[in-house]
C-alpha cells in the first residue's frame, strides 16, 4: 500500500482558537519552520505544505512568500499551500506565480485552491477584498479562476471573458516546467463539526472537485466521515460523467503518537483550550477518530484504513511541534509502511 | 566626506535582460544573487512585470524575491519597483511584512504607480489611464502599508483603498517600517510622492545633469513639505558592461538592436542607443577605465545608490571587476 505524506510546516503561531493544528507552540519561529523542512526532506517526506491565509485573527506569515522562500531550501519535496484563497489575488497574477514558482522549483508545484470557506469570511472583508456570502457564487469564482490558470499555463496567447474575470491577449511565461501543467488540487471541508461550513458551501465545493480536480483534499476527519464524503464524490463524478478514479484523494490530518492511552490523554489536553465548547471534537473517542491519534501500531492501521478506502496522499501536521520529535517517528516507524 | 556609495544588482529575471540571456534561469537568478553578496554588493533588486523581454518571458517580482531571503543571508532585497495594482495594497502589505520578517529584516519596498498599460490589460488587472490618479493611488497604498505595518489592527477609509480592523501580524522586523524607495521621473506629482513619502528614490538612467536637474525639483518639493531632502536615498537604475575587446563592443550593440527590436513600442527599458558611442552616453559601458569615470560623473552628479544590470551575465566578470577594481577607488 503505497501513499505519499507532506509535512505541514507551521508558519503560524499555535495560539488561535480557531484551529488546533499546534496546540504546544505559541510563537512564530520561521529559523525553526525551515530547520524541519530541510529535516522533513533529509527524512524522506514527500511533500511540504503550508497555510495560507492573511491574518486568521492572529499571528500568521504570508503563505506564497514563505512557500517561495522555503522552496530554495529544498530540492526533491512537493511544494504547496493549503487551501490557498484563490479570492486573495488575481488568478492570472496567480497563474504567473504559480509558473514562476514550479520553474524555480524545477517543476514540483501543486497548486492547491479553494473558494474561502466561512472561517476565511473575516480576514478576506477586513483586508478590504470582495467576498461573497453565497457559496454558489464563490465556486463560480473559483471555476473561472481555473479556467483562466489553466489557459496562461499553456504558455499561448490567452484570452478569457467570464463573469468575474477577464483576460485579453494574456501571455504567461516561461511556462510551468510540468507536463501538461502543475496538478491542480481543489480543498473541501471534512464533514466533521467544526469544518462543516453551515452554509453549505462544502455541497457547492465537491462538485467543483469532480469538475476540476487533479487531486481532492479533505480536511481531518474520521475514517466514517471520508468514507461518506468519497461516496458524495463518486456520486457527483457519475452524474458529470468522470473516472473518480481519476481523481488522487488526500487527506489533511493532525498526528498524535504516543506510546500509550495516559500519553495519549496528555496530548488532547494540549489541544483542549483549543478546543471551546467542544468545537472540533466532544471527548476522547472523537479525538482518536477524528485525527490520527494512538500509539505507531494505531496510526499505522488508521492510515492502512484511510488508504484502503483510496486515500494515497497525506498531509501531516503533527501535535507536539515545535518538538520533532513526533516527525522523526513518523519517519522511522510509519511512512517505511507505504513505500 | 561623503557617505560610501551604494551599488546594488538587478537580477536577470526576464530574456533579454543581458547581452547572451535567453529564457530567465533560476540557478543563474541564485547564482548571481549568491555571487553579488559575496563580492559585497549592497542590494538586489527584482522588477515587477508580468510581460516583459523577448517572448515576453520574465519570472514573476515577488516569487523570486522571496527566494533571496533564503538563498542570501546579509544583502537588503526588494522590488524595483512594484507596479501598485498588480496585487491589492493590503495583500502587499501583508507579503512585504512577512517577506522582512522572514530574511531578518532586509526588505527595501519600491513603489511604482506603474506604466506598463499592455500588460495590466492583458491579464485583466485595473489600469487608471491618468498618471495623477495612479500617482495618488500608489500615496494611498503606501500610507495604506504603513498602517498596516504599525498598528494592532488597521484601519484605513481611503478613496481607493480600505481595510477594516486589519491584522497584519507579525509586523516587519525594520522599525518603524521598511525603507519605501519610490521610482519614477513625473516633477509635478511624482517627484512630489518621493518628497511626502520616500526613504529612497530611484529612476532609470538618464544624462548626469538631467539627474542633478531632476534632484533639484525633489528639492524644491521637500522644501514645501518640509522634509528632510538628505534623508532621501538617490539612485539610479542603468546598465554596466567592462568591455575591453572589438568583439564584446559587437556583442553590446546586436543586444541594443534586438532589443530595440523586441520593444516595437514604447518601453522605458528600451535603451537609446543604436550604436556603441550612443550606448556609452546613455549606459555606463567601456573600459575599466572609462566606467569608473562615468560612475565618478553620477556620483558627482548626486547619485548615491547605483541599482545595476551587468550586462554580460551569466559571466560575473563585470560584477567582478566593478567591485574589485572600481568600487574600492571611490
Amino acid at each position: 500500500m503505497k501513499a505519499d505524506f507532506g509535512f505541514a510546516v507551521p508558519i503560524l503561531a499555535g495560539g488561535n482558537d480557531n484551529l488546533p493544528r499546534i496546540p504546544c507552540s505559541t510563537t512564530i519561529d520561521f529559523g525553526a519552520a525551515k530547520e524541519a523542512t530541510i529535516l522533513c526532506e533529509k527524512l524522506g517526506y514527500d511533500a511540504l505544505y503550508m497555510a495560507d491565509h492573511l491574518s486568521m485573527g492572529g499571528e500568521i506569515l504570508e503563505g506564497w512568500t514563505v512557500l517561495s522562500a522555503l522552496s530554495a531550501v529544498t530540492k526533491s519535496m512537493r511544494l504547496g499551500t493549503i487551501h490557498t484563497a484563490s479570492l486573495f489575488r488575481n488568478p492570472a497574477l496567480l497563474a504567473k506565480m504559480s509558473a514562476t514558482l514550479d520553474c524555480i522549483s524545477n517543476g514540483r508545484l501543486d497548486l492547491f485552491l479553494e473558494a474561502g470557506h466561512l472561517g476565511g469570511k473575516e480576514e478576506t472583508v477586513s483586508y478590504g477584498l470582495p467576498w461573497s456570502d453565497d457559496a454558489n457564487v464563490r465556486a463560480a469564482m473559483l471555476e473561472e479562476a481555473i479556467a483562466v490558470i489553466l489557459q496562461l499555463w499553456s504558455g499561448d496567447e490567452s484570452t478569457f471573458r467570464g463573469k468575474y474575470y477577464s483576460t485579453e491577449g494574456a501571455v504567461c511565461r516561461p511556462r510551468p516546467v510540468q507536463d501538461p501543467h502543475p496538478p491542480i488540487w481543489i480543498g473541501t471541508g471534512g464533514g466533521e463539526p467544526a469544518f462543516t461550513d453551515k452554509t453549505g458551501a462544502d455541497e457547492v465545493m465537491i462538485k467543483v472537485v469532480a469538475k476540476h480536480a487533479d487531486v481532492w483534499n479533505n480536511t481531518p476527519a474520521s475514517v466514517e466521515h471520508c468514507r461518506l464524503k468519497l461516496k458524495r464524490l463518486e456520486e457527483e463524478c457519475i452524474t458529470i460523467g468522470r473516472d473518480v478514479g481519476e481523481i488522487t484523494k488526500s487527506l489533511e490530518t493532525q498526528v498524535f503518537i504516543a506510546k500509550n492511552e495516559d500519553e495519549l490523554r496528555r496530548q488532547l489536553e494540549t489541544v483542549r483550550r483549543f478546543n471551546p465548547a467542544g468545537k472540533f471534537f466532544r471527548d476522547y473517542e472523537e479525538f482518536k477518530q477524528f485525527y490520527i491519534a494512538g500509539t505507531t501500531e494505531e496510526c499505522i492501521k488508521r492510515i492502512q484504513d484511510y488508504r484502503r478506502l483510496g486515500f494515497t496522499k497525506f498531509i501531516v501536521w503533527f501535535g507536539d511541534y515545535p518538538s520533532l520529535d513526533g516527525v522523526r517517528q513518523f519517519a522511522a516507524d510509519v511512512i517505511p509502511q507505504f513505500r | 566626506m561623503n557617505p560610501r556609495t551604494k551599488f546594488g544588482v538587478c537580477l536577470p529575471v526576464f530574456d533579454g535582460a543581458t547581452v547572451t540571456s535567453g529564457a530567465p534561469d533560476a540557478n543563474t537568478v541564485r547564482s548571481v544573487a549568491v555571487e553579488a553578496e559575496n563580492l559585497g554588493y549592497d542590494s538586489l533588486w527584482v522588477p515587477d512585470h508580468l510581460m516583459l523581454g523577448r517572448g515576453d518571458s520574465i519570472f514573476e517580482c515577488w516569487t523570486t524575491l522571496s527566494t533571496l531571503a533564503t538563498a542570501t543571508n546579509r544583502i537588503r532585497f526588494g522590488p524595483l519597483v512594484l507596479s501598485y495594482s498588480h496585487r491589492s495594497p493590503s495583500v502587499l502589505a501583508k507579503m512585504a511584512a512577512t517577506l522582512d520578517y522572514i530574511s531578518g529584516g532586509r526588505l527595501i519596498m519600491g513603489y511604482g504607480a506603474g506604466w506598463y498599460e499592455r500588460e495590466q490589460l492583458a491579464y485583466g488587472l485595473p489600469w487608471e489611464p491618468s498618471p495623477y490618479k495612479r500617482i495618488e493611488m500608489m500615496r494611498e497604498a503606501i500610507k495604506l502599508a504603513l498602517v498596516m505595518w504599525q498598528g494592532e489592527q488597521a484601519s484605513f477609509n481611503g478613496k481607493y483603498y480600505s481595510v477594516a480592523k486589519a491584522v497584519c501580524k507579525p509586523k516587519p522586523v525594520q522599525q518603524p517600517h521598511p525603507p519605501i524607495w519610490i521610482g519614477g521621473t513625473g516633477e509635478k506629482y511624482l517627484l512630489r510622492a518621493v518628497a511626502e513619502l520616500a526613504d529612497g528614490w530611484n529612476v532609470p538612467a538618464m544624462a548626469p545633469s538631467e539627474y542633478t536637474r531632476k534632484l533639484s525639483v525633489i528639492k524644491d518639493h521637500c522644501n514645501s513639505l518640509g522634509r528632510d531632502y538628505n534623508s532621501i536615498e538617490k539612485s539610479m537604475e542603468t546598465r554596466v558592461m567592462i568591455i575591453e575587446k572589438e568583439s564584446e563592443a559587437e556583442q553590446v550593440i546586436r543586444w541594443f538592436e534586438a532589443f530595440k527590436a523586441m520593444f516595437g513600442r514604447p518601453d522605458p527599458l528600451k535603451p537609446n542607443a543604436s550604436t556603441l558611442e550612443e550606448a556609452k552616453v546613455t549606459y555606463i559601458i567601456g573600459t575599466v577605465g572609462e566606467c569608473e569615470d562615468r560612475i565618478r560623473e553620477y556620483i558627482k552628479a548626486g547619485v548615491q545608490h547605483f541599482t545595476i544590470y551587468p550586462l554580460d551575465l551569466p559571466s560575473t566578470r563585470t560584477l567582478t571587476v566593478l567591485s574589485r577594481e572600481i568600487i574600492p577607488k571611490l
